[in-house]
């Protein structure tokens, strides 16, 4: 296949770069002794400062907490879901496979909206557990998909195979059958994680009062404009994001929802 | 297993689990949503259950069919944006190899995945009078005024764009990557010329995949509230933030469920043509395998 | 058939989660006092304090807006004991019983509160409601860029902008509707809807003018984005009290007052304590510390006694006699309050 032509190239590397300058320049502002003036000079007081904050560290927990929950829930209920319908899943009635769909293309917006009129309606607490439903509620689809796939790549066959061998059922349990599956479910599982981590508005609107993710701080420190605190919680979210990525990214069953988003 | 026997079969009851917690979490909320909007406010603030379709009435009057249109407007030059940057965002993809590609669509999507509202910040921070773009302008004296960007419309496109293309071009990507190079050879051969070939091979090839990643951005558009409001300034109301103003301020949720209806049937319109440009019946999400 | 094991496996990490949830739940579960307040109005000190003297545990949750907990609270069921609404909230709140009725000798510290306090428009007699502090909206100038007209600041510095795109609007239509009001030198309570179409139009004209809607403008005026910002006088403190040149105003021809509050939602299940909480924060030697905190008018006339002289004359926090004359609660417009938010969307269409 011939080259692309430079036109095109310098089009795709100039958006990349457009692309991280905003958030280069968010990392760079939290090295800077002044963060509006990039003559200031670098620090790193602001990192120490922050991570002696608890403006920092509870949210940062309550963020995890209901990211590992969310996404085992999310696995739980969509690996089920896989397992039922794996035999099914090109003849679903477009009835079914339309409600699958639905919280993957709802705009967040109406599916933060729509949770909030549900909980209050069912007089259910606002706070940890409902955030927790609501990310497990739209992540749910997506493992669904993931477990999908890694099954339909299962041989039933291998797992009689294995009888027929003589193995006993807790050994084809885990020597048969969970190494064929454990891919998917930690892929399902990272992307369920890393959705509800970054979620912000599903969170917004389905937190009670008491509760703060670290997205729903930098919201709030960006309202009121506490620069330092806030470039220093913004780089912390930059590494766990990236990183997350990477993660995803290195595993095959989860690659292609990466570039989904 | 014997596989012609699977139709008939009942669907199992792991799968009733999943398929009862999407009905419980995500179906029915949204049917709420949809049966409030035919409710009504009373003037003290309670609901009064009196069927009716008042609120979609109100709906249709000039002001907020005014918003409606312009939502949609600037959803489709954003959306128009988003095409001209990421078609050949999606062509240099294409046209790289091994490596290269894996790495190109990676570094393209890694932002995407750093929360939204961060990347609204690093805009925000970007943008300003006192932002990176102006002091470096001014600092090299290629400005003589900082130019305003941030809280005017264009800053409302700037941040549509940028938080939409990846899910333009990864759609047209994949329908270019299925484009069979020989079809391109065989144009050549019978003596097109390069331009030919792209507007009568490659385009009619990979239209679907176009129109379906234009779908893809212009649905989320159409229910945006954060963009207007932390970059345009709260100078221009989208649908969304209407919306949000009936829910919290006016606590009018009847009406708010009304324009959340709307713009749910502009989600099925939209799917609907989907269904009807893709050659492939029901809902399946073709041109996003990448 | 491996599909089964999968089944058990899926299922038993789906019991542990559900399990690590209800446990991760119950430890939320509201300890003796839960309270919805503000950022910024109490010293985690004199809440370790009331623990200590009382025996009462609390918590407290910080809200955002008067809206957030009025939508919040309408379930009924948030299991919030002490809320903070401000003036025009209370008024809502009280039409839909949503508040108990205080039982006033149960706070015998109210006879601290200055009697204009105690008989507010919104709530005469503090049935439902008792106020805790209280501010102003006006205007915020940084007077390094902008000079201070001679004849004083009027809200036509604002509304005729000669500082194009350097100045920013509350976001919220009653406040930037009774600005233009004061202007006309109508009541900012006018429900008239030929007075508000001409204020509409007024909006309209100076739109384009105005560098954006936001009601956090304090970020902004600091970086210098803007130089001329429609402010609450708490923030209008805390910006001046970072960058000197910030200077706040009560326009000449008036502004707004408000009030935030201690309520006790109906349904609360600790009434008694709430009771105890609000009784405690009216005695002086408490109130003190959350006004220091703050950095808010308080109503408490013994507490303002107790400032230093700086403090009590501080104009921008106790606006002088002539000036508190004219300030005004928003009230209810009833009716018109649709008609108006109609309005306020076609200013944004």
């Amino acid at each position: 296949m011939r080259r692309s032509n430079p036109f095109v190239a310098a089009i795709f590397f100039i958006a990349i770069f457009l692309l991280y300058t905003p958030l280069f320049y968010l990392i760079l502002q939290t090295f800077l002794n002044n963060p509006n003036d990039l003559k200031s000079g670098f620090t790193l007081n602001w990192l120490i400062k922050l991570f002696h904050s608890p403006s920092l560290w509870e949210p940062l927990m309550t963020s995890l907490e209901i990211g590992i929950l969310s996404a085992s829930l999310a696995v739980t209920v969509g690996t089920l879901g896989a397992v039922g319908l794996v035999e099914f899943a090109s003849l679903l009635p477009v009835s079914i496979q339309s409600l699958i769909m639905l919280p993957i293309l709802l705009p967040e917006v109406i599916t933060g909206l729509s949770l909030l009129l549900f909980f209050l309606l069912l007089r259910v607490e606002l706070g940890f557990t409902t955030v927790v439903m609501a990310h497990a509620s739209f992540s749910a689809s997506f493992v669904y998909f993931i477990m999908l796939e890694q099954l339909k790549k299962l041989d039933p066959q291998m797992a009689e195979a294995a009888q027929d061998l003589g193995a006993k059922p807790h050994e084809i349990l885990w020597k048969v059958t969970l190494p064929n599956i454990i891919p998917g479910l930690m892929g399902g599982w990272l992307l369920a994680f890393t959705l509800s981590f970054d979620d912000f508005l599903i969170s917004f609107f389905t937190s009670g009062a008491g509760l703060t993710t670290l997205p729903l701080k930098i919201y709030s420190l960006m309202k009121i404009g506490v620069t330092p605190e806030l470039n220093g919680l913004s780089f912390l979210m930059i590494c766990i994001s990236t990183f997350l990525v990477l993660l995803l990214v290195s595993k095959e069953q989860s690659r292609k929802w990466v570039l989904r988003g | 297993m014997d596989s012609k026997s699977t139709t008939t079969k009942p669907i199992p009851i792991t799968a009733m689990v999943f398929i009862g917690w999407l009905f419980l979490m995500t179906f029915l909320p949204f049917l709420i949503i949809l049966g409030m909007s035919f409710l009504e406010r009373t003037p003290v603030g309670t609901l009064s259950f009196h069927f009716n379709l008042n609120n979609y009435i109100r709906s249709f009057q000039y002001i907020y069919l005014k918003v409606l249109f312009k939502t949609v407007w600037i959803a489709l030059i954003a959306t128009l944006s988003c095409l001209a940057v990421g078609f050949p965002v999606a062509y240099h993809l294409a046209r790289s190899k091994g490596w290269m590609k894996q790495l190109g669509l990676v570094l393209l999507f890694i932002p995407f995945w750093t929360n939204f509202i961060l990347r609204i910040y690093g805009l925000v921070s970007l943008l300003g009078n006192h932002g990176l773009i102006n002091q470096v302008l001014l600092h090299f004296g290629i400005i003589k005024t900082p130019i305003e960007i941030l809280y005017t419309r264009t800053g409302v496109y700037i941040g549509l764009l940028y938080n939409y293309l990846p899910f333009l071009v990864v759609p047209i990507f994949s329908s270019l990557e299925k484009l069979d190079p020989l079809l391109r050879e065989a144009g050549f051969d019978l003596g097109a010329n390069r331009i030919q070939v792209f507007w009568r091979i490659v385009i009619p090839n990979i239209k679907e995949g176009v129109f379906i990643g234009s779908l893809f951005v212009f649905i989320p558009m159409l229910g945006e509230y954060v963009i207007p409001d932390l970059l345009g300034g709260a100078k221009e109301a989208f649908l969304g933030n209407v919306m949000v103003n009936q829910f919290f301020v006016m606590q009018d949720w009847p009406f708010g469920s009304a324009i959340a209806g709307l713009l749910s049937v502009l989600l099925l319109i939209t799917l609907w043509l989907q269904t009807r440009w893709s050659r492939t019946p029901g809902l399946k999400m073709e041109g996003l395998d990448a | 058939m491996g599909l089964k094991r999968i089944v058990v496996l899926v299922i038993v990490l789906g019991l542990v989660t559900t399990s690590l949830i209800y446990l991760r739940a119950r430890k939320t579960s509201p300890p003796k006092l839960r309270v919805s307040t503000w950022s910024n109005y109490f010293p985690d000190s004199i809440i370790r304090d009331f623990t200590q003297k009382t025996g009462i545990k609390v918590e407290l949750s910080y809200i955002s807006s008067n809206e957030e907990l009025f939508a919040k609270l309408k379930a009924g069921a948030t299991g919030f004991d002490i809320v903070q609404p401000s003036d025009y909230m209370i008024r809502q709140m009280k039409a839909l019983s949503m508040l108990s009725k205080l039982d006033l000798s149960l706070l015998p510290h109210l006879n601290h509160l200055d009697e204009y306090y105690r008989n507010l428009p919104y709530d005469p007699g503090n049935e439902v409601s008792v106020p805790f502090n209280w501010g102003t909206s006006g205007i915020a100038i940084n007077t390094a860029r902008v000079k201070i007209p001679a004849q004083g600041v009027s809200w036509s510095l604002l509304l005729n902008s000669s500082f194009p795109r350097q100045t920013s609007l509350l976001d919220d239509m009653r406040e930037v509707f009774a600005g233009v009001l004061f202007l006309n030198n109508l009541s900012p309570n006018t429900a008239e809807l030929k007075s508000l179409e001409a204020a509409k139009k007024q909006i309209f004209h100076i739109k384009d003018k105005v560098l954006l809607f936001t009601s956090e403008p304090k970020p902004l005026l600091l970086k210098e984005e803007i130089v001329i910002a429609h402010i609450y006088s708490s923030d209008a403190v805390q910006a001046h009290a970072q960058n000197p040149n910030i200077q706040f105003f009560i326009p000449k021809e008036g502004g707004i007052i408000w009030t935030d509050n201690f309520a006790i939602p109906s349904s609360s299940q600790h009434k008694l304590e709430a009771h105890a909480f609000i009784n405690y924060f009216l005695n002086p030697d408490n109130a003190l510390a959350t006004v220091r905190q703050s950095h808010l008018a308080t109503p408490n006339k013994t507490v303002k006694s107790m400032l230093s002289i700086e403090e009590k004359n501080d104009p921008n926090i106790y606006p002088p006699p002539e000036i508190f004359k004219k300030l005004f609660f928003l009230e209810d417009l009833g009716d018109t309050l649709p008609s108006l938010n109609q309005m306020w969307t076609e200013l944004k269409s």
